[in-house]
């Protein structure tokens, strides 16, 4: 049993792990891990792959094989959104909305390959939940209200999944439909449960990146379950969402 | 140290849903259900000081943590599971976590133990340009929310997305292991 909490990748990622045999150690390696990522993914730092890719300076062929498979991911996502995920906006490379759940999943891997059956990564709001935290029940995740913080506005039961929300309640607005380069207005913020988090995150930036019809158009589209939130705090969830509801 | 003269004070609001307790720091516009809570038990004001820390572009921190080291972005291994639990490892009391260096200035949380579950997290100290006041107004009730939903009871993670900062988990985390050593001398 051991829980981590460290900074990475801009944001604070949180590692739960209730299986008795899994120490300390192993979270460290999977923090790790991240941070490799970061630095290969960062485009923050103009010597990251991902910034030499963007000016040209890398061939993708000659990438790590962690930067092709994100961005093959990427370009499968791009085509199944119709385009409002899309790794290349304005001109400019930056896969991010996919990379923090893409590398969440991976820093799980490490604590599956060391045995863990019983654990959550939490990387900034967007978590993967794998086994049960206790006998018998479910982890419980809580979905803020974008309009207060101290508010919880749906709870799920996740036993193996992963839950990515995507919002415009902080860092101003950050997410931009690809197609036009506008800003939503309906959704504050879109909840997307699926198997895994690289693509809970990117289904969930690009719902709420298509405005109105984004969550139902999510939810049709790529068989996940989805929960919205509008400016007046009013919920809207996809039918199979209730299923996961424990509160 | 007196959290009542911390310039933000903290409140408790009782959820609808889920009824979680959840703490945020008081701003306008969110209903405020209940106030602060006392604090019981020693009052440690611990505070040291910690190099220049990277902001924005951190890696990972704690790779050379050991199981026994009081690092700052360490929850102790033996943090259990539920509230429950977790309520055995903290002692009562109000906790300074160190200041963390920022380059507009230093970023400081106190974190208050009651019933061995954190009531309150209080931001002490905090960077004073316009820009890094703006994400800590905006990351700090975040944060805080998340470390008293981690030990609810009802809820276990919270999803939501987040401007987070790392000094701030910083300072908690020294906050919380003061705590935790100090329950571990009383035990």
């Amino acid at each position: 049993m051991a829980h981590l909490v460290a900074p990475t990748m801009g944001t604070t990622v949180s590692i739960d792990v209730r299986d008795p045999g899994i120490g300390l150690d192993v979270l460290e390696r999977a923090v790790g891990v991240l941070g490799e990522l970061e630095a290969r993914f960062t485009t923050w730092r103009p010597d990251s792959e991902i910034m030499r890719i963007d000016r040209g300076a890398l061939l993708l062929e000659d990438a790590h094989p962690d930067v092709r498979e994100v961005l093959a991911a990427c370009g499968v996502l791009r085509a199944e959104s119709d385009g409002a995920f899309d790794a290349w906006r304005g001109g400019h490379l930056d896969p991010s909305g996919y990379v923090k759940g893409w590398a969440g999943e991976r820093a799980a891997d490490v604590l599956r390959d060391a045995g863990a059956t019983s654990f959550s990564v939490n990387i900034g709001g967007d978590i993967v939940c794998v086994g049960e935290p206790a006998p018998g029940r479910p982890w419980r995740v809580g979905v803020r209200d974008p309009g207060s913080a101290t508010r919880i506005v749906l709870v799920l039961g996740v036993r193996d999944g992963a839950v990515a929300t995507s919002g415009l309640y902080e860092r101003g607005v950050h997410v931009t439909d690809a197609r036009t380069g506008e800003a939503p207005t309906t959704w504050r913020s879109v909840t997307v449960l699926a198997p895994d988090l690289g693509t809970a995150d990117a289904i969930a930036t690009a719902a709420l990146a298509m405005g109105d019809d984004g969550p139902a158009w999510a939810a049709r589209r790529f068989a996940c379950r989805v929960a919205a939130i509008d400016g007046d705090g009013r919920l809207w969830t996809s039918p199979d969402l209730e299923a996961a509801r424990v509160a | 140290m007196r959290t009542s003269t911390i310039k933000s004070l903290a409140a408790i609001a009782l959820t609808g849903a889920g009824s979680a307790l959840v703490v945020g720091f008081q701003t306008p516009g969110d209903a405020v259900l209940a106030s602060s809570t006392t604090t019981a038990g020693p009052t440690t004001t611990t505070t040291s000081t910690t190099g220049a820390t990277a902001g924005g572009t951190a890696s990972a921190t704690s790779t050379t943590t050991t199981p026994t080291s009081t690092s700052a972005a360490t929850v102790a291994p033996s943090t259990s599971t539920t509230a429950v639990a977790a309520a055995t490892n903290y002692a009562d009391g109000t906790y300074t976590g160190k200041a963390v260096q920022e380059p507009w200035g230093a970023f400081q949380v106190q974190a208050v133990v009651s019933g061995g579950q954190i009531t309150e997290v209080v931001l002490v100290s905090s960077p004073q340009d316009g820009h890094s006041s703006r994400i800590n107004d905006q990351a700090v009730p975040i944060l805080t929310q998340a470390a008293i939903a981690a030990q609810s009871a009802n809820i276990d993670l919270v999803s939501g997305a987040t401007w987070t900062s790392e000094s701030y988990v910083t300072s908690l985390q020294a906050a919380l292991d003061q705590a935790q050593a100090a329950a571990q001398a009383g035990a």
